[in-house]
């Protein structure tokens, strides 16, 4: 039997829960022996291949079109998508953002940060992508596999990829359930 | 209450239960969980979350195991798929509600009930993602924060602000998805009735409620829960008083607790948390007019130095924060060894008046059966507040309370009656009382006693007639009596006779102010002008009254866990422990005796208050051997001093 590929991407996340599966140290070397490890956004190749992946894996909320983009082509290219984080799970710390309206947002990122330069403006060029209300994964695309953690623990990570590489289902439970 | 047990079946195990008890508090008996937000031991059932929902052989719905009395024979199952189900479902609703964001949430990770609710149906993530709408967070309040989009509606503070604490602050506004927990009419915490004591934060089940200065400070499981007491006035509230790696994170009310029952007030809960007064960490010596830090060595050394070479004429102040223990070694050194002309509590003058000894004395769970309460000369609010709050919460039930005090009180707003006589004229008031409880009264007799105190005849009788129309009247009595009236002890002592019922209970004042008249330093105010002191304050602050005393004293040595304007006044100070590092005996208002324990460890240049007593003993060459339980503290209160 062909190893499964697995490959991930990010969307609107600090990169902790990317930084969390590296943190499986070691047992990297073993998730490569049972796995093909396709794109990821630590490996040379950045985009999931079109001919398809078994194990897709997203971090980050879906906050912009851009997110989206990634979101429906993981999809469209994964047989099991795995929501990585709180982020992807629930919305987590960029879904503040929701209790502010988008201008409101914005202005204080480009005009009123401490750090902004007088005169600054919100970017408008029409190529940038356009930022949305802050969603979970599952309201933009159906997930399959959630795993919550702010990041997900390292042991949480090889354990729901083992299993899944091995074709079953991760069942989170015990000291693998956490939400923070 | 009653002593019967029935037999139950619940998942099988054979259960036997009171039979007053609930499904779900027999099920926790036996050490099976079923999960529940909405209920709280200390709280009336409600039923509202339908989390702890069962299966009774019989029934054909689930019922809520938290409202479901057990019965004889009864079949419960409580984790079927059904139910299961249902719990995840109910979860999935109370999510959908608003965001509960766990990352940056102070009681996520072991702390939250809700996320160990979620965590026990191994939900992963919310069925039905939540409404975004802002809701405001209320930091109005001084020492803890409401986060609306936390809260699960439980109802949980609002019972406790009402059925434990009686203040009805909080209740809810609006219906359906638009419920909110509010404040009186919807007043940002900050500005309402509240009292600030944190019984609401206490109970609540998520992070919705949150103390300021506790938030993020640890979890539980990296924390220790000791109980102890508080020494912060004579209701001896019991504690349990969490710590990490030995700092001091957060105080909650012992449920289990004889005093107080788990209600703690602000200054119990929070004031601890903030106490930004400087720790005096090394013995401080005055050389050439000014305080220097000094060797225990010398300083004692200078302390009793200058205890002798005033001997016989040096006055002895002591807090009543203290334990008996160091109230007796101090009494020991003080009296028996220094013959001091004057050796006191610091709370002098603010006593009981003597009377408690007249009539049964009633103790703080009996006014619970009260059906009267006059307050006469106390504001609760102010010095005992957790008293009031187990008065006030029994207005509800029926509770007649009526307020007798010269200056206005918090209570007045919810007593019945509120007789406000001149001040110092409140023996009038009772021996008016006293008068019109008898059958003949005169009206003109009456008038005559109330006149002085600016009360009228009929204002009596209407207390006399309630008074003596009740089942279980409680006379609270306390520190705005003052000593000034002596004959106040008498009249109250008459009145207990004219009225069987009555039942009395003196406010005290401080921790251990009913432990200091054991020890007769219950003196009232007999500081002589010029006279050499030696204050042993703990951790109290100086009443300012001391600070003129210890300007015009010749030589004055001060004990003390904290800077202030009395130390630096002294020519010796020496540090101690402060209330948290030190074990000891406490005497409440009720008479009851109770043991505090060190909870933190004090630092390592600081002495207990006992150690330093005795280090001046050994100094002065004088034997110490202070044994506080010979001091009779079962006897019935001493009478009041009077000079």
């Amino acid at each position: 039997m062909a190893k499964p590929k697995i490959a991930s991407d990010w969307m609107a996340g600090c990169s902790g829960c990317h930084m969390s599966l590296l943190d499986i140290d070691e047992r990297l070397a073993h998730l490569a022996a049972i796995a093909d490890i396709r794109a990821t956004p630590f490996t040379d190749l950045k985009v999931p291949d079109e001919g398809g992946v078994d194990i897709g894996i997203l971090e980050g909320a879906v906050n912009n079109s851009a997110n989206e983009e990634v979101a429906h082509r993981m999809r469209q290219r994964c047989k099991v998508l795995v929501a990585l984080g709180d982020c992807a799970v629930f919305g987590g710390v960029p879904a503040l953002r929701n209790f502010f309206t988008l201008e409101e947002a914005l202005r204080r990122a480009y005009v009123e940060t401490e750090s902004t330069e007088p005169g600054s403006q919100v970017p408008s060029d029409p190529e940038l992508c356009v930022p949305t209300t802050v969603r979970a994964l599952q309201d933009v695309v159906p997930v399959d596999v959630f795993v919550p953690g702010c990041p997900p623990d390292p042991d949480v990570i090889y354990y729901v990829l083992t299993e899944l590489a091995a074709g079953r289902t991760p069942h989170l439970e015990g000291s693998h359930l956490h939400w923070h | 209450m009653s002593d019967a047990m029935v037999n139950l079946q619940i998942d099988g195990k054979l259960i036997e239960a009171a039979e007053n008890m609930t499904v779900l508090a027999a099920a926790r008996q036996a050490g099976i969980f079923i999960p529940s937000l909405c209920d709280h031991p200390a709280l009336t059932p409600s039923g509202g979350c339908r989390l702890c929902m069962v299966e009774v052989h019989g029934s054909r719905l689930p019922q809520s195991a938290c409202t479901l009395p057990v019965r004889e024979g009864m079949l419960v199952l409580t984790d079927t798929p059904a139910l299961r189900e249902s719990r995840k479902f109910v979860l999935g609703m109370l999510f959908s509600e608003s965001p509960h964001l766990c990352p940056f949430c102070p009681v996520s990770g072991g702390d939250c009930e809700l996320q160990n609710a979620a965590y026990s149906q191994q939900m992963t993530h919310w069925p039905t993602s939540p409404g975004w709408a802002p809701r405001a967070v209320d930091a109005s309040a001084a020492d803890f924060i409401f986060d609306p989009a936390r809260c699960i509606l439980c109802r949980r503070c609002v019972r406790a602000c009402g059925e434990l604490v009686g203040n009805f602050t909080l209740g809810v506004q609006e219906r359906g998805i638009e419920t909110r927990l509010m404040a009186d009419a919807g007043v940002p915490l900050g500005q309402s009735s509240c009292v600030a004591c944190g019984t609401c934060v206490q109970v609540c089940p998520t992070g919705a409620l949150f103390g300021k200065r506790a938030a993020y400070q640890g979890h539980a499981v990296q924390s220790q829960r000791t109980a102890t007491l508080c020494v912060g006035c004579s209701v001896g509230c019991g504690l349990e008083v969490v710590t990490r790696d030995g700092c001091l994170v957060r105080i909650d009310g012992d449920w289990a607790a004889p005093a107080g029952g788990g209600l703690l007030c602000r200054v119990g809960r929070f004031e601890p948390l903030g106490d930004q007064r400087q720790r005096i960490l090394t013995p401080l010596v005055r050389q050439n007019g000014n305080l220097m830090p000094a060797s225990w060595y010398d300083a004692l050394a200078g302390a009793a130095e200058g205890l002798r070479a005033a001997a016989g004429q040096m006055a002895g102040l002591i807090s009543t924060r203290l334990p008996v223990e160091s109230l007796a070694a101090f009494r020991q050194l003080m009296v028996e060894q220094l013959h001091s002309p004057f050796v006191a509590g610091l709370d002098q003058g603010r006593l009981g008046t003597g009377a408690e000894g007249a009539a049964a004395p009633a103790d703080l769970a009996s006014l619970r059966q009260a059906d009267l309460v006059v307050v006469l000369g106390a504001d609760l609010e102010h010095d005992q507040q957790v008293l009031g709050f187990l008065i006030q919460r029994n207005l509800p039930a029926g509770l007649s309370l009526t307020i007798i005090n010269a200056r206005a009180t918090a209570l007045d707003d919810r007593a019945q009656r509120v007789l406000r006589p001149i001040a110092g004229s409140e023996s009038n008031v009772v021996q008016a009382w006293l008068k019109a409880t008898t059958p003949d009264a005169r009206a003109s007799e009456v008038e005559m006693l109330a006149a002085p105190a600016g009360l009228s005849a009929q204002t009596i009788f209407t207390l006399a007639q309630a008074c003596l129309a009740a089942r279980h009247p409680v006379l609270v009595f306390g520190q705005d009596l003052a000593a000034r009236q002596p004959e106040l002890a008498e009249w109250l002592g008459q009145l207990t006779q004219a009225l069987p019922n009555l039942r009395l209970l003196s406010t005290w004042g401080g921790a251990n102010s009913r432990a200091a008249a054991h020890l007769h330093l219950d003196t009232g105010c007999g500081l002589e002008k010029g006279q050499s002191l030696f204050i042993d304050l703990g951790d109290d602050a100086p009443p300012a009254s001391l600070l003129a005393a210890a300007t015009e004293a010749p030589f004055v040595v001060v004990a003390s866990s904290y800077h202030s304007p009395l130390t630096e006044l002294a020519d010796v100070v020496l540090p101690v422990e402060m209330w948290l590092e030190q074990s000891g005996h406490y005497m409440n208002l009720e008479g009851r005796l109770q043991a505090a324990h060190g909870v933190l460890t004090a630092p390592a240049t600081v002495r207990s208050n006992l150690a330093v007593l005795a280090g001046l003993a050994q100094r002065l060459g004088v034997g110490l051997t202070p044994n506080w339980q010979t001091t009779q503290l079962d006897e019935p209160a001493p009478a009041l001093s009077r000079n």
